[in-house]
C-alpha cells in the first residue's frame, strides 16, 4: 500500500475499496443501453435542428461540427454521465423508469441547465442554441434515465459484486 | 433513507459567495478567457464588469445550483451532512454532469480548449465553494 492510499484511509477515503464497490454496483448491459439510447436520442435531435443549431453555432465560432474524435468524446460523456446517473438515483431512493426520469430532470435542472445558461449567455451566445443544446442533453438524460431505472426494475443485466464488502460499504458515504 | 433537510439559508450564502467568486475568476482571467473566444476583454466586457442581466442570470442560476446540491448532500440522511459528504457529491456532481456538457458542447462548437479550462474550472470552485459553506451550515 502507498503512503497516499494509507493517508486517504485514515481520512475516510479508502479510495480502491470505494472504487471497487462502485464497480460492482454497474450494471454494465444498462449502461451500454443508455449510451446506445442517448447517442441515438442525440443524432435525431441534432438531425433534426440541424441546421438552426450549425447557423447558430459558427456565429464567430470556427470549426465546430461533428468529427469521429468529437463523437467518441460524446460517447466518453455519456458513460460518465450513465454513470452518475445510476449512483445519484440510488441516493434519491427513486427506481424503475420513472424514478430515472425524475432524477434525471432534477440534474438536468439543477447542474446542465444553469451551467448552459450562465456560459452561453456570458459567452454573447445565441439563445436559440442555448435551448438547442440544453434540451439536447434534458432528451439523453431523460433516456438514460428511463433505462437505467427499467433496466434496474426489470433485473437485466447481472452485477460483477452484487454485495461489496462490509468495511467497503462504510467507507461509502460520499458520491 | 430519512432526508436530513435543506438549510435555506445556507443556501443563500453559498450562492452569494459562488457568485463572488466567479467575479474574481472571470475578473483575474479576463484576459485568457477573451483571448480563447477570440475577442478582446472590452468587447466581453464593455466598461470593464460583465453586463447586470448576467450577472443576475449567473446569480440566479447559482442559487438554483446550491439548492439542488443541498439536496442532494440532504438525500445522504440524517446525520450525513458533512463538509467532507458535502465536497465529495460536489465533485461528483461536477464531473458527471458539468465536464461532460462543457468538454462535449464545446468540443462540437470547436471552441479552444482554453476555453473550456477556464469556464471548467469556473465551476470546480463554485460547486465546492457551495459545497464547503453547505456543509459548514448543515442543516
Amino acid at each position: 500500500m502507498t503512503a497516499l492510499e494509507a493517508k486517504l484511509k485514515t481520512m475516510g477515503l479508502d479510495l480502491p475499496a470505494q472504487l471497487a464497490h462502485y464497480a460492482g454496483q454497474i450494471n454494465s448491459t444498462a449502461v451500454l443501453a443508455a449510451l446506445v439510447a442517448g447517442w441515438i436520442v442525440g443524432w435525431v435531435w441534432y438531425a433534426l435542428v440541424g441546421d438552426v443549431w450549425a447557423g447558430e453555432a459558427t456565429t464567430g465560432v470556427k470549426g465546430s461540427g461533428f468529427t469521429p474524435r468529437r463523437q467518441i468524446f460524446g460517447g466518453i460523456a455519456q458513460v460518465i454521465m450513465t454513470l452518475m446517473l445510476g449512483s445519484f438515483m440510488t441516493r434519491l431512493g427513486y427506481t424503475g423508469a420513472f424514478g430515472g426520469i425524475h432524477t434525471a430532470w432534477l440534474l438536468w435542472f439543477g447542474f446542465v441547465m444553469t451551467t448552459i445558461l450562465v456560459n452561453y449567455a456570458n459567452l454573447g451566445k445565441r439563445v436559440g442554441l442555448a435551448l438547442i443544446d440544453s434540451v439536447h442533453w434534458l432528451l439523453v438524460l431523460t433516456a438514460m434515465g428511463a433505462i437505467i431505472g427499467s433496466f434496474n426494475q426489470w433485473g437485466i443485466g447481472v452485477p460483477v459484486q452484487a454485495n461489496a464488502p462490509a468495511a467497503a460499504v462504510t467507507t461509502t458515504t460520499g458520491g | 433513507m430519512t432526508f436530513a433537510g435543506i438549510n435555506h439559508l445556507a443556501v443563500l450564502i453559498a450562492a452569494i459567495v459562488s457568485w463572488i467568486f466567479g467575479s474574481a475568476w472571470y475578473g483575474v482571467l479576463g484576459a485568457q478567457w477573451a483571448e480563447a473566444l477570440g475577442k478582446t476583454k472590452e468587447q466581453l466586457m464593455p466598461g470593464g464588469r460583465p453586463a447586470t442581466a448576467m450577472m443576475i442570470v449567473s446569480f440566479v442560476a447559482e442559487l438554483v445550483m446550491a439548492e439542488m446540491l443541498a439536496g442532494l448532500i440532504g438525500h445522504l440522511g440524517v446525520g450525513q451532512f458533512t463538509v467532507k459528504n458535502a465536497v465529495i457529491s460536489a465533485l461528483f456532481v461536477w464531473f458527471g454532469f458539468v465536464l461532460t456538457v462543457l468538454v462535449v458542447n464545446h468540443g462540437f462548437q470547436g471552441e479552444k480548449r482554453a476555453l473550456t479550462l477556464i469556464d471548467g474550472g469556473h465551476w470546480l470552485g463554485v460547486i465546492v465553494l457551495q459545497a464547503l459553506v453547505l456543509g459548514w451550515f448543515g442543516v
